[in-house]
């Protein structure tokens, strides 16, 4: 692994070439390529289901509740 | 209960430890081998951090004095609260952490004894003094430490005792889960934008790869509560080999504070009702409190991974890939001005504003009658994205931190922050 100092004294210069391509998005592998397009509804997608799950325990610990006595 | 009844048999002392030993639910533990275990494993969390902290210079005098101490953005004036000496300069911090080192030894003894009332009033000591730490400074921030402070509190504190430790335990995969929705999980380029990419696995998998965990924490992680052998099984066993994964890049303190217990909890197939009793509103509280606390930084204006404003008030592990540079310019009444750049291309080093912001304003209080001005620029870039100047201020000695909103001086890439380059690939350590 390289020293900070190295590593630090490669990414400026590298910083400037590649602000001159302008396109980071070179560095994204095949399967990452295939799913950038949809990134942002892939978010929305999870954070959906991270809500639902949410809502399932609630009302799953709800009904527990609700029954506790029977 | 031979302990306390040889040692302190008056009947002033007696009422105490039975309204100790009923207050705290200490019966439960006595009666569960389960908890037995789990006290221990508690214990080992106590002593790999402790055994961090003893070392750590953060919080002590001369950090403040150096001016290389961090307080929560909500408590930031914590130094004028620290009174420990780390060596060279004294011998206060090591020598309380021996005190802690007994400490742990007599709830060794106490446990071995079966003297639970003892062993917790010891642990209580140490608790205690973790809360106290973890609000003095900053530095101790990291995610396993919430876990090991929360599953503390659960063993020392609640009631029903072993349904809220495995509630709790699934209860911040879950929470770890929202953490990882964002870009550098669900196309893998936190990984992929790393110069070793993911441990063992290759790079082309590495969106397969981070979904799954984004899946497992969000969906998986409850088939541990379930009463299916086989769901239980299979999620046992992803999470043992996620943890013993993971440790190759986080090394040994989160596994040590979360293997045992993963395997103390939910290696006994057996299901625990939930409780719904008066004592138990504690516990369901607490959890709410986390789950608000957890979306709390999706209240501030912009992306808290870009920004790290509330970054820290929930779990944030592996929220990001970070690099940062920042140049500050010391405009001293002399006429001299004296520039200074910081670099960081480490992937876990969180390039939070406010972590670099801190040190500069303390400058500016420490060296007012010298430092006529100083001004900052930062530019950070997660998941190998561009380089964004989120910080352009002339006069950081004007600036303040607000701890529960955006700060306005923190410039937004989807509004006004320029972009000034591109990262090469990084390194995690």
């Amino acid at each position: 692994m390289p020293k900070f100092e190295e590593n630090f004294s490669d990414s400026k210069e590298i910083i400037v070439l590649k602000k001159l391509e302008g396109n980071s998005s070179a560095t994204l592998n095949a399967n990452e390529k295939i799913l950038a397009p949809y990134a942002d509804g892939l978010k929305t997608a999870w954070w959906i289901l991270w809500f639902i799950v949410l809502a399932v325990l609630v009302v799953k610990f709800m009904k527990l509740f609700l029954n506790r006595d029977k | 209960m031979n302990f306390n009844n040889k040692i302190f048999n008056s009947a002033a002392e007696q009422k105490f430890f039975s309204w100790y030993r009923r207050f705290f639910s200490i019966e439960e533990i006595e009666q569960s081998s389960v908890l037995h275990w789990v006290f221990g494993a508690i214990l080992l969390g106590f002593y790999v951090t402790f055994f961090r902290w003893n070392d750590s210079s953060m919080f002590t005098v001369e950090a403040v004095k150096k001016g290389t101490y961090i307080c929560w953005p909500f408590f930031q004036n914590c130094g004028n609260w620290y009174f420990l000496s780390n060596l060279p300069y004294g011998y206060s911090q090591t020598t309380l952490y021996m005190f802690f080192f007994v400490a742990m030894v007599l709830i060794i003894l106490a446990m071995w004894q079966k003297e639970w009332v003892a062993a917790h009033i010891l642990m209580m000591i140490l608790f205690i003094w973790e809360v106290s730490a973890m609000l003095l400074t900053m530095a101790f921030s990291a995610n396993y430490w919430y876990f090991h402070l929360i599953y503390t509190f659960v063993l020392l504190f609640l009631s029903s005792k072993l349904f809220f430790l495995r509630f709790f335990f699934v209860l911040f995969y879950f929470l770890a889960g929202s953490v990882k929705i964002h870009e550098g999980w669900i196309l893998g380029t936190y990984f992929t934008s790393l110069e070793t990419g993911l441990p063992i696995i290759p790079n082309i998998l590495a969106p397969l790869i981070t979904n799954a965990v984004l899946f497992m924490e969000i969906v998986g992680s409850w088939f541990l509560l379930s009463n299916r052998a086989a769901l239980q099984r299979v999620s046992l066993g992803y999470f043992l080999v996620f943890h013993l994964y993971s440790g190759i890049l986080v090394n040994y303190t989160y596994p040590t504070i979360a293997l045992p217990l993963l395997l103390i909890l939910f290696g006994p197939l057996n299901s625990v009702f939930p409780p719904f009793d008066k004592k138990a509103i504690l516990g369901w509280t607490l959890a709410l409190a986390l789950i608000i606390i957890q979306l709390l930084p999706r209240l501030i204006l912009g992306d808290a991974k870009m920004t790290l404003e509330g970054n820290k008030f929930g779990l944030y592990m592996f929220e990001a890939n970070h690099q940062c540079i920042s140049t500050t310019k010391i405009y001293l009444k002399n006429g001299t001005i004296e520039e200074s750049r910081n670099e960081s291309a480490s992937a876990r080093a969180r390039c939070d504003p406010y972590r670099y912001w801190f040190p500069l304003k303390q400058t500016c209080k420490r060296k007012a009658a010298d430092v006529e001005r100083m001004s900052w620029q930062f530019d950070h870039s997660i998941n190998g994205g561009p380089f964004y100047r989120i910080v352009d201020a002339g006069n950081v000695c004007v600036l303040e931190y607000q701890p529960f909103r955006h700060n306005q001086w923190i410039l937004l890439p989807e509004n006004d922050a320029p972009i000034i380059g591109y990262p090469v690939k990084n390194f995690y350590y």
